[in-house]
């Protein structure tokens, strides 16, 4: 059981070490295969334990397998262990099974690229990063994997490092996931000197009937806005497109970025017993959704609009927390990876097929010259549009639902016109790209992607059509992934008292928010195809509102005024007053001595008379003083 | 009668004649003789010294020079041989390699 839990750490641990020292003579495409095999093997694992979990009863469901005591100092007793319940092995298996998928993709997106083994041993070390961050058995292990993945983030982002935009885009992310980190190291000090504990097993029982500070838990959540993108954080996220295409699918959109939503999840019972802290998780989160969505809007580089989607569902991911429904949240984690990679791996192909072209004008009309990654892709957006009976429509209305039976009538109403967004920005990306007339560059032949990335799509493809009626339909009462969580996310929700609606009113919502999809759709899909007469229209109203949402609402540049320019100046200041100031000091000191040197250095003739009546009259003084 | 007095008037005329004869000829073994005579100068003091206040001190002391002299003579002996077949002169001022 042990070897079986170290395993699907240790595959893309050891997979990472073997291609990072080792793999220098592998030729051509086997260290991808490899990768693949690694991932695949830790995904079986991981599906093994989720089946294993399943036949227990519901209240044995946590195996802390401890491995070694690591750290053991006064009353802190750490141990390096795995914590495998139905929330960590639900993660688990989406991270290793999208990863896996992901992986067999790379192998043939990533081919003849010079840096090929560089980026598996990358994607390997990440896997194993968020591993440890899903299976960690206390705060300290998940602090690990999640410096890890932000690690693995960076240096995926800069994978082309010689690109000056890819490597400051890296640090970028690198730096405001800083700031979130700060967060959760103060929330882990606090929850120490409060709890006495670490280990997510027992703070979570010592927690239980305590009121606990909302500061606590909001320095935890700050760590949690830092990693998944939520405002103010969120800028990173856009700019981390740079990264090779299937590293956004893998890491800026199915995983990491989702690590956020876990560490709420885990935490649940903490932030329920913390007051008003779960109010802003909700309103930080519905805030964050509609902002990304309306950005979202005017974007014509086709991976930053899948970025802002991301952000934007992240958003919802966490207005879930918020309103207290951890498994929908955890739910909508699961089909968003589905959907979320099926865009990004068809829009890699889109890109793939058109030599690098990113940007929406230049497309158009693909359907023809790319028929399967058309399809792929409208299974993706249908999802992502929240229409029936794709993924994404169970999961984010639930998360509505939830909203709306809490009584939070302003969050339910920002995520309905959220949702309304979403359905227009994805079927405008969607005609842009494949509909209309080909508005191609001259000298581009679009291709049809490769068979492995094609397999890895079609896979994808049939997950985010079913993968929402198979894990949860709350109408029907249907939850099996809910039930499966239960023991972990239960308790938070006892607390919370959680309102649950009739099955009437959620027929109701479903409808209405299925139908605003719909026609938001077909909006989109008709103005856009069309002249676009009606869109110019609606510029020339408001040129204000354009150009703000154009320029992302100056987002950007108001950071950079307001904190990159005055530390940019405070870091030249401070490198002047060293060069200068403290330099200047050394340096003067060093030129003294010698220059007193080079005056005394007349004296030393080397003519042995000059010394001699040097002591001579050295010793007629001495007399002088002495004797006179 | 010869006084203590005559005995350092004439030390004090050997030794400054030593030291004239150092700083002003550039000979180095003439030099080196001046340094010569120098030494002898202190030595007639102490001996001129002992015998006026009859005591061994004085004696033991120019004893002391002599032997110190002969060792200097030989060291000094030496360099100069060696400066000789270095620079085919004797001339001191020659040999100013030391210049800073």
């Amino acid at each position: 059981m042990t070897f079986l839990a170290a395993l699907i750490l240790l595959s893309p641990l050891a997979m990472a070490i073997a291609l990072g020292l080792f793999g220098r003579r592998l030729p051509g495409r086997t260290p991808g295969f490899l990768a693949f095999a690694s991932a695949g093997v830790s995904f079986l694992c991981a599906a093994t334990f989720c089946l294993r979990l399943l036949a227990l009863p519901a209240s044995e469901r946590a195996l802390s397998l401890p491995l070694y005591s690591w750290i053991s100092v006064g009353s802190l007793d750490l141990n390096l262990g795995i914590l495998v319940d139905p929330l960590s092995a639900t993660w688990a298996t989406v991270v290793t099974g999208v990863g896996s998928l992901i992986f067999l993709y790379s192998i043939s997106y990533m081919q003849g690229d010079s840096g090929y083994r560089r980026y598996f041993t990358y994607l390997c070390l990440f896997l194993f990063s968020m591993l440890i961050l899903v299976l960690g058995e206390n705060l300290v292990l998940t602090f690990l994997g999640w410096e890890g993945v932000g690690l693995c983030s960076y240096l995926l982002i800069g994978f082309e490092y010689d690109k000056e935009q890819a490597a400051a885009a890296g640090r970028k992310a690198f730096l405001v996931n800083r700031i979130g980190d700060v967060g959760f190291l103060l929330g882990m000090f606090w929850a120490f000197w409060s709890f006495g504990t670490l280990s997510h097993e027992t703070l979570a029982s010592s927690v239980a009937g305590q009121a606990v500070s909302p500061w606590l838990a909001l320095c935890f959540f700050l760590g949690a806005v830092g990693k998944s993108a939520q405002a103010p954080l969120f800028v990173w996220l856009p700019d981390a497109m740079a990264g090779p295409t299937p590293v956004s699918a893998l890491i800026h959109a199915a995983t990491m970025v989702t690590a956020g939503v876990y560490l709420l999840c885990r935490l649940s019972l903490l932030f329920a017993h913390a007051g008003w802290a779960l109010m802003v998780v909700a309103i930080v989160g519905a805030f964050t959704a509609l902002l990304a969505a309306v950005i979202a809007l005017r974007q014509y580089d086709l991976k930053r609009v899948l970025a802002y989607s991301t952000i934007s569902q992240l958003g919802y991911m966490f207005l879930a927390c918020g309103v207290g429904a951890f498994s929908a949240a955890a739910f909508h984690v699961t089909t968003h990876a589905f959907f979320k990679a099926l865009l990004f791996l068809g829009a890699g192909a889109v890109i793939h097929g058109l030599s690098g072209e990113q940007d929406l004008r230049k497309m158009g009309g693909l359907k023809k010259s790319m028929p399967r990654t058309y399809r792929s892709m409208w299974f993706g957006a249908l999802a992502l549009a929240g229409i029936p009976p794709f993924a994404g429509f169970f999961s984010k209305d639930e998360i509505l639902g939830s909203a709306f039976a809490g009584g939070h009538y302003v969050l339910w109403s920002v995520g309905l016109v959220t949702a309304a967004l979403t359905a227009f920005y994805t079927a405008r990306m969607m005609t842009l790209c494949f509909h209309g007339s080909s508005r191609l560059a001259e000298g581009v032949h679009p291709h049809e992607a490769p068979p492995l990335m094609g397999v890895a799509l079609s896979l994808l493809k049939w997950l985010s059509l079913f993968g929402g009626l198979a894990l949860g339909v709350e109408a029907l009462h249907f939850r099996p992934l809910h039930e499966f969580l239960r023991p972990v996310l239960d308790p938070a929700a006892e607390v919370l008292a959680i309102e649950h609606l009739s099955v009437s009113t959620m027929v109701v919502l479903l409808a209405l928010a299925a139908a605003l999809a719909l026609a938001m759709w077909t909006l989109a899909k008709h103005w856009y195809l069309g002249d676009r007469q009606v869109l110019r229209r609606w510029e020339l109203a408001a040129p204000a509102v354009a150009r703000w949402i154009a320029h992302r609402f100056y987002v950007d540049e108001a950071y950079h005024a307001a904190i990159v320019r005055p530390l940019g100046a405070l870091s030249r200041l401070c490198r002047n007053l060293d060069t200068h100031g403290v330099d200047g000091l050394f340096r003067g000191c060093a030129r003294s001595a010698a220059g007193m040197g080079s005056v005394v250095r007349l004296l030393q003739t080397g003519v042995v008379h000059a010394y001699a009546l040097w002591f001579l009259v050295g010793v007629v003084v001495f007399l002088w003083i002495t004797v006179g | 009668m010869v006084e203590l007095n005559h005995y350092l008037i004439l030390s004090a005329l050997l030794f400054g004649l030593g030291l004239i004869g150092f700083v002003v000829r550039r000979n180095s073994l003439i030099m080196f003789m001046s340094i010569e005579l120098m030494l002898n100068a202190a030595n007639l003091t102490f001996v001129a010294c002992a015998r006026h206040h009859v005591g061994a001190e004085g004696s033991v002391l120019a004893l002391l020079v002599i032997a110190v002299a002969a060792a200097e003579v030989a060291v000094g002996l030496a360099i100069l041989l060696a400066l000789f077949r270095l620079k085919k002169t004797v001339n001191a001022d020659e040999a100013r390699e030391l210049r800073a």
